[in-house]
């Protein structure tokens, strides 16, 4: 009991919030830049209560994009061979599934977006929050397929993957999502798709493993195209790349599956937590994934 | 006398204050606002065990804003609170024992100026070894925590010679069993407003299950008589037990008196769980002999509860736990042994099912697996075991008589064979089902040698109102409605006749604690004191005002009539202006809530009985258990009040299913891991069977004169066995640690590795 060591608790101050209405995406983006490390972006604002609930205290400013209407819009391109939704990063989670075209479209998408939160947390959450989130449950989903992202840098909107974007948002914090890209049709195809979210209780709850699964297969049960995507709790959501290689142009028997098994038990590396072991994640992830491709052939 | 055996069950009268809770209109206590109002907050421990060195408020009191900073200098009468023996300080000196200790507190004209005040309060600490378990607590080395060591009480009953009979059993079989630090999760967080008073007292508007405890504590701390503390505490945001103890009272109180200004305070979620009551985690190991016919032959059990930094009530609660650990079964050796733990962790103490919870998952559990052992229907072995209405209670005690234990099971063993014919056939390619059923026996009131007084007062206002005034709160649980039931019925007046009073320590009686499912029962044993001579002096008034016999007369809606009819009528009104001020009608009594009459300690008396069904589905690729049904037979006497019956048992259904799946506040070196329901998860509407039944045994014992036992706490107690057993029904699997762990389950579906997805297609 002696050799007990001394501490003493600093008082932190708590700081006055300001928060800011830029109308346009340059001026958000000039009124980040300006304050840097001592502001945030904020959209729909519901991550950023939650992470002052357990005790994050809000920067001195706060720059609010809710005034960009243009990044509110959710429009549905058809050019020919290219045709796409794009989604403003404004849109609400509400906004999105309610939307005609992504319903109809995208069931994968309204499946997932169902699943996060409640409903009055969907009014407000935005989609360019919950990717910007980094581990939004929408990610997945998203990954599987293959939307592309767009962001401001301060000097020119770029285009790129998503998983490209989750790598640079952790670089360059100052970066406004602006659209997200998903492509209709996919590969020309009428995909089976699935998504699933497991978690702690049925609903109103954080992801332990979320999985996105889009795949089509001819008649003989050769899959011609897939895409695997996988995150849950604090894990970066990937796609599963060696097992959708795997899988490809391959005809669905037992063996494959298995193999298919251990390989998601080794490419999936989930972090765990005080309620959840990582071991659990991949076997969760695993027996996912493998039950829905075994439905496939039996 | 009342016939007791009559159904009331028609009784699905809406609470008087149902509309205002679902409307959200209704003001708690909590919503209050006063005139000059501060906002008080608490500092709280930073370490789980620690000495401190120092502690300094200077620029906290600098802070603009801030009406008064509060330390252990300031408490002026005892510095402690705890219903059984004061050994919680209300602000700490020299020593913290769990994160929830408080050292200060301050009243500051908003709630951000009070938060910034106590992070400017200084705290210098000395850390110390945390302990952070019972068993770690119990070793010779242990640092000591408790004034006498760390061992804050112990229980035990014997009976017969066990370790004989274990030796000739033909089975025994061997378990621990663990369960959870569970949180009450009431909607309501602590809190209120503590107003200064002319005469240097105080009014008290914050919830709490005991206005007069509080009152005897308060005074305790701050050194001022009673009669100067008046408690306002209904209605109340729920509590379970929660908010038995004193929680913000006390830095309210003082905070208050110093800057004679109304204070409030009301406890963040956070600031709750940290500080807040929780029910006992309990390891319990039992050693259960049994003969080849399915006799129980022995039963012991050790049991180790961690009891946290204080003591509260946690002597009572083992004290139950020991008492119902053999439940309703009739076993002739028997050795029961409980210790209740001081550690570093949060305070356990009352909440609904006060030990019966832990002890019962551990007996249910013991049922099913030596039914599996000896290959015998779990039914027919409880039949073989469980009491005759007129055997003894579980502690040899005499207790009123009761064939409840019986219809329980029986009832609940026709719902399980009609539920077991279609759940097989429910289950799809990924999902396997199973049932299982539990019982228990829960005794109400306080129990043999505790001082459990109830009462009440029935009084004609000059306005014509009939007073009925009680000491219990309204903590959500319906009690309004029950008194409105049991006066109407009982005086044959109507409900627009009737003003209840509870709640404010001012103008009720005592009636004892709102607590051990007692509220129902004692209004009703009350009220079958009071009405004869309250009908007998307002039909006297009647009967000399129209100069009719008396016996002619009875009580109806408004006012009197004449039996007979033919129009007679005087209303209340006209009955109460003719009373002088002298003649007031008012009938009270006091009583204390029956108990056994064999000097046995903590024995009860009356006891409810529950048997409950439960089937689940189980996701056999995530290991997701999902319960689908949760039905109870419930034997507690005459229904008083139809749907305050069924919300208590499926609300405490629903909240044990939380228990049993998913709610555990989780500490890891004594510190909350779950500060927020982000992470401390309740079950949510899907989690619920989408229907629950109840089945309503009013039956009592010929010429029982004891009326409606409560069932506050009856449905919650035997959920987490039948959950369990269910589970084991559709696995094989056996479940002894709470909450049921998804990982464990999908382990246990399957051991063969990369192929365990397979083994579940037929
Ligand atoms: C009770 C509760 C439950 C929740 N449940 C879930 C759940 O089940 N699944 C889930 O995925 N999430 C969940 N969330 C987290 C969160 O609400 C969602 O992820 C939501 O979509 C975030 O969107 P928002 O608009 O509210 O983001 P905000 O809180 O406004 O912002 C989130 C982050 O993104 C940044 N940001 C927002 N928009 C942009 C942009 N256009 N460009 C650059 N940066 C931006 C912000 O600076 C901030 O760092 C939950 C939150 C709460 C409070």
């Amino acid at each position: 009991m002696d050799n007990g060591n001394l501490v003493t608790e600093n008082a932190t101050q708590t700081l006055a919030t300001k928060v800011w209405m830029p109308k346009s995406i340059k001026e958000a983006y000039e009124l980040k830049v300006k304050y840097d490390s001592n502001a945030i972006l904020i959209a729909g604002g519901t991550l950023i209560q939650l992470q002052r609930e357990q005790g994050n205290q809000l920067p001195a400013h706060l720059i609010s994009l809710e005034k960009i209407d243009e990044l509110k819009e959710i429009h549905y391109f058809r050019t020919g061979s290219e045709n796409k939704v794009s989604i403003g990063a404004l849109s609400s989670l509400a906004m999105c599934m309610n939307h005609p075209i992504i319903a109809k479209e995208y069931p994968i998408m309204v499946e997932a977006i169902k699943g996060i939160a409640s409903p009055s947390i969907r009014n407000r959450a935005t989609i360019g929050g919950n990717v910007r989130y980094g581990i939004g449950d929408i990610i997945p989903a998203l990954l599987s397929l293959d939307a592309k992202v767009t962001w401001f840098d301060g000097r020119k909107y770029n285009t790129n993957e998503l998983s490209t974007f989750l790598e640079v948002m952790k670089k360059d914090k100052n970066i406004i999502l602006t659209q997200i890209d998903i492509p209709t049709k996919w590969n020309g195809l009428e995909p089976i798709t699935f998504y699933k979210k497991v978690g702690r209780r049925q609903a109103f709850i954080p992801s332990i493993v979320t999985v996105s699964l889009i795949c089509s297969i001819d008649l003989r049960k050769k899959i011609t195209a897939v895409r695997i995507a996988a995150g849950g709790g604090g894990t970066t959501p990937k796609r599963l790349v060696a097992c959708e290689n795997k899988l490809q142009d391959l005809v669905i028997t037992e063996a494959l599956l298995e193999d298919v098994y251990d390989l998601i038990l080794e490419e999936y590396k989930p972090t765990g937590d005080p309620f959840a072991t990582e071991s659990y994640r991949k076997s969760v992830l695993a027996n996912l994934i493998v039950a829905e491709l075994e439905q496939l052939i039996s | 006398m009342h016939h007791p055996q009559q159904s009331n069950a028609k009784q699905k009268k809406i609470r008087p204050d149902g509309r205002s809770k679902v409307t959200g209109s209704l003001k708690y206590l909590s919503d209050l606002s006063f005139p000059d109002m501060l906002y008080g907050k608490i500092v709280r421990s930073s370490y789980p065990h620690a000495r401190i060195l120092s502690i300094n408020t200077e620029k906290a009191e600098a802070l603009a804003g801030v009406y008064g900073v509060i330390t252990h200098e300031d408490v002026p009468g005892l510095n402690g609170f705890g219903i059984i023996t004061p050994d919680q300080p209300v602000l700490c000196k020299d020593k913290v024992l769990y994160v929830g200790d408080a050292i200060a507190a301050v009243a500051a004209t908003s709630i951000e100026i009070a938060e910034q005040a106590i992070q400017l309060i200084e705290v210098d600490y000395e850390t110390l070894p945390v302990i952070d378990d019972p068993e770690k607590a119990l070793k010779e080395d242990a640092p000591l925590l408790g004034k006498d060591g760390n061992v804050l009480h112990r229980a035990g009953h014997k009976k017969g010679d066990v370790n004989k009979a274990l030796d000739e059993s033909y089975v025994i079989l061997e378990e621990t069993y663990q369960v959870p630090r569970q949180m009450h999760a009431y909607m309501e967080t602590e809190g209120g407003v503590v107003v200064p008073e002319e005469d240097g007292g105080i009014s008290v508007y914050i919830g709490t299950q005991h206005g007069f405890k509080d009152r005897f504590q308060l005074s305790r701390i701050l050194g001022i008589e009673e009669e100067k503390i008046r408690i306002i505490s209904s209605p109340m945001g729920g509590s379970f037990g929660g908010k038995d103890e004193l929680n913000i009272q006390p830095y309210g109180a003082l905070l208050a008196l110093k800057t004679g200004r109304p204070v409030k305070i009301h406890q963040t979620r956070k600031e709750s769980m940290i500080s807040g009551l929780k029910r006992h985690p309990m390891k319990i190991s039992v050693k259960t002999g049994v003969d080849q016919k399915g006799n129980i032959l022995a039963y012991q059990a050790k049991i180790v509860a961690d009891t946290g930094a204080y003591a509260t009530l946690g002597p009572a609660i083992l004290d139950f736990a020991v008492e119902h650990a053999t439940g309703p079964y009739i076993i002739p050796n028997v050795e029961v042994e409980g210790v209740s733990v001081y550690t570093n962790n949060g305070v356990s103490g009352e909440f609904r099912g006060f030990g019966g919870n832990q002890v019962t998952f551990a007996l249910e559990g013991q049922m099913d697996r030596i039914a599996e052992k000896l290959n015998l229907d779990p039914v027919e072995l409880r039949r073989r075991n469980i009491r005759k209405a007129t055997d003894l209670g579980p502690l040899g005690q005499r207790i009123a008589e009761t064939d409840g234990a019986s219809n329980v099971l029986e009832s609940i063993s026709k719902s399980l064979q009609i539920k077991q014919q279609k759940s097989k056939r429910s289950e799809t390619r990924y999902t396997v089902r199973g049932t299982g059923i539990a019982l228990t026996m829960h005794g109400g009131g306080l129990g043999y040698g505790r001082l459990d007084p109830a009462g009440g007062r029935l009084s004609l206002t000059e306005k014509g109102k009939i007073e009925i005034a009680f000491g219990f709160e309204e903590v959500g649980q319906g009690i309004i409605a029950v008194i409105e039931t049991i006066v109407t019925e009982e005086l044959g007046c109507s409900p627009d006749d009737l003003s209840i009073l509870i709640g404010d320590t001012k103008y009720v009686p005592s009636s004892g604690s709102t607590t051990a499912s007692r509220g129902t029962s004692m209004v009703w044993h009350a009220m079958q004191r009071m009405k004869e001579p309250f009908k007998r002096l307002i039909l006297e008034k009647a009967a000399a005002i129209l100069d009719i016999p008396v016996m002619q007369l009875q009580l109806s809606n408004g006012g009197v009539i004449a039996s007979e009819g033919g129009g007679t009528f005087i209303s209340y009104e006209v009955i109460a202006k003719s009373i002088g001020d002298k003649e007031k009608i008012v009938v009270s009594t006091n009583f204390d809530f029956p108990t056994t009459p064999d000097e046995i300690d903590s024995g009860h008396f009356l006891y409810a009985f529950s048997g409950v069904l439960a089937e689940v589905e189980i996701n056999v690729l995530t290991g997701n258990v999902r319960v689908v049904a949760l039905d109870q037979a419930v034997a507690a006497g005459p229904v008083v009040n139809e749907m305050g019956y069924v919300g208590q048992i499926e609300g405490g259904g629903v909240m044990a299913l939380g228990y049993t799946l998913m709610e555990e506040a989780k500490m890891v070196d004594s510190k909350y891991v779950t500060e927020n329901f982000d992470s401390y998860l309740i079950p949510g509407i899907y989690d619920v069977p989408y229907k629950m039944n109840t089945e309503k045994i009013e039956k009592l014992a010929k010429g029982d004169p004891y009326g409606p036992r409560g069932v506050g706490e009856i449905g919650n107690v035997a959920v987490a066995p039948a959950i369990v057993k269910a589970i084991h029904d559709a696995t094989g699997h056996w479940v002894s640690k709470l909450p049921v762990s998804s990982e464990e389950i999908v382990t246990a579906v399957s051991q063969r590795g990369k192929k365990r997805w397979k083994k579940v297609i037929h």
